[in-house]
């Protein structure tokens, strides 16, 4: 529906924005507004703004759909990961929305045909590793270590624990004096036990984490020796897996 | 077609003004507006969408007279993308323009 006056405009275009579930619908509006401030300044009528500005549901659409097909279009760029210079055809442009262009593979490194080794980059490269590795790296693998064997120490009393009790109740052959009763020592072994297996989980998640970081370490280095990144870390994994869901989502939308 | 065509270059478009200069929004739909026929209010979805994707940025200019102003401005990375884009199109016009008229030799059509 088209409008004629600068506040029937806003409202239409507010309301269009939130039938099509626009979160940051505020920083849209005021750019509207700045649009109409500014048309008005330069001697425009509120209605030869409307008129020019045209369909409030339209422009709220795009917000939306573009959305979703920028993403499809960035994904399938980076799959290709040269992306074709002839992105006209392509399951992009049947899709109906986005640019004849595919989104080009982002980054200059990308273009690796060019690329040069910065001496800078490599020296500083080169002071910061002295204390990564000189220090920094083995207080944190000393931590995650003492970390990791007081984690096992749990598991391990736990287990002493829960045979010193059930040994103590039948009256095995082996007599044990305790100055609890078996069924406490029991209990508080397996206390310990299930202990263990949350600090197990938490154990893999620092694993994991200092594993990402030695990733981003090493492909800090090859930006620079090679342009590029060589190992994956967990969240560009994480985004790569996003967008492949956005851009399926996307093209069954088009199906 | 007409529509998607425009589309796809728009973004070429606005990628362009704003390497040969900082905008603010009205300036650049104008910009655009005075050359192709276009409903201005998808420009903005459009800038939007190049800002999410990191190809163009912006920033607020306080005025003297009126409220503060937004600006965009483009980011290296629209920098590459304007270029690679722009050779994509010449290479499809020239190609088009080669078909239109007809160099391909018509009994193959």
């Amino acid at each position: 529906m088209n409008y004629s006056t600068r506040i029937d405009f806003m409202n239409g275009l507010r309301e269009a924005l939130a039938k099509n579930g626009i979160s940051d619908a505020r920083d849209i509006l005021l750019d509207f507004d700045q649009h109409f401030d500014d048309g008005i300044a330069a001697g425009e009528t509120e209605a030869q703004v409307c008129e020019k500005l045209g369909d409030v549901e339209e422009i709220a659409k795009q917000y939306t759909s573009e959305d979703a097909f920028n993403e499809n279009a960035a994904n399938t760029a980076e799959t290709n990961s040269t992306a074709e210079a002839t992105g006209f055809g392509g399951n992009n442009y049947s899709g109906g929305y986005t640019a004849p262009y595919g989104q080009p593979a982002p980054a200059v490194q990308q273009s690796s045909g060019g690329f040069q080794v910065d001496a800078g980059a490599v020296v500083g490269r080169i002071c910061v590793d002295l204390f990564v590795f000189s220090w920094a790296i083995p207080s944190l693998l000393s931590v995650i270590l003492s970390f990791y064997s007081v984690v096992l120490s749990f598991g391990l009393t736990g287990i002493g624990l829960i045979t010193g009790g059930a040994l103590q109740v039948s009256g095995g052959f082996i007599a044990i004096q305790s100055m609890f009763s078996p069924v406490s020592t029991v209990l508080f072994g397996c206390m310990l036990l299930s202990l263990f297996g949350l600090l197990i989980a938490l154990c893999v998640a620092i694993g994991k984490g200092f594993v990402d970081i030695i990733k981003c370490i090493i492909n800090w280095h090859s930006r620079a020796f090679v342009g590029r990144d060589v190992v994956k870390t967990s969240s560009m994994k994480l985004k790569e897996e996003k967008a492949a869901k956005m851009a399926q989502n996307v093209q069954g939308g088009i199906n | 077609m007409q529509s998607q065509l425009k589309r796809g270059t728009l973004e070429l478009c606005v990628l362009s003004l704003l390497w040969r200069g900082d905008c603010y929004g009205y300036e650049l739909v104008n910009k655009i507006s005075d050359c192709l026929q276009v409903t201005e209010g998808t420009i903005y979805p459009l800038l939007k969408r190049l800002k999410d994707n990191g190809s163009i940025d912006s920033y607020i200019v306080e005025s003297q007279e009126g409220p503060p102003r937004k600006y965009y401005n483009i980011t290296d990375r629209g920098r590459v993308i304007r270029e690679e884009q722009e050779t994509e199109w010449r290479r499809f016009s020239a190609a088009i323009n080669k078909l239109l008229d007809g160099e391909e030799g018509k009994e193959t059509v």
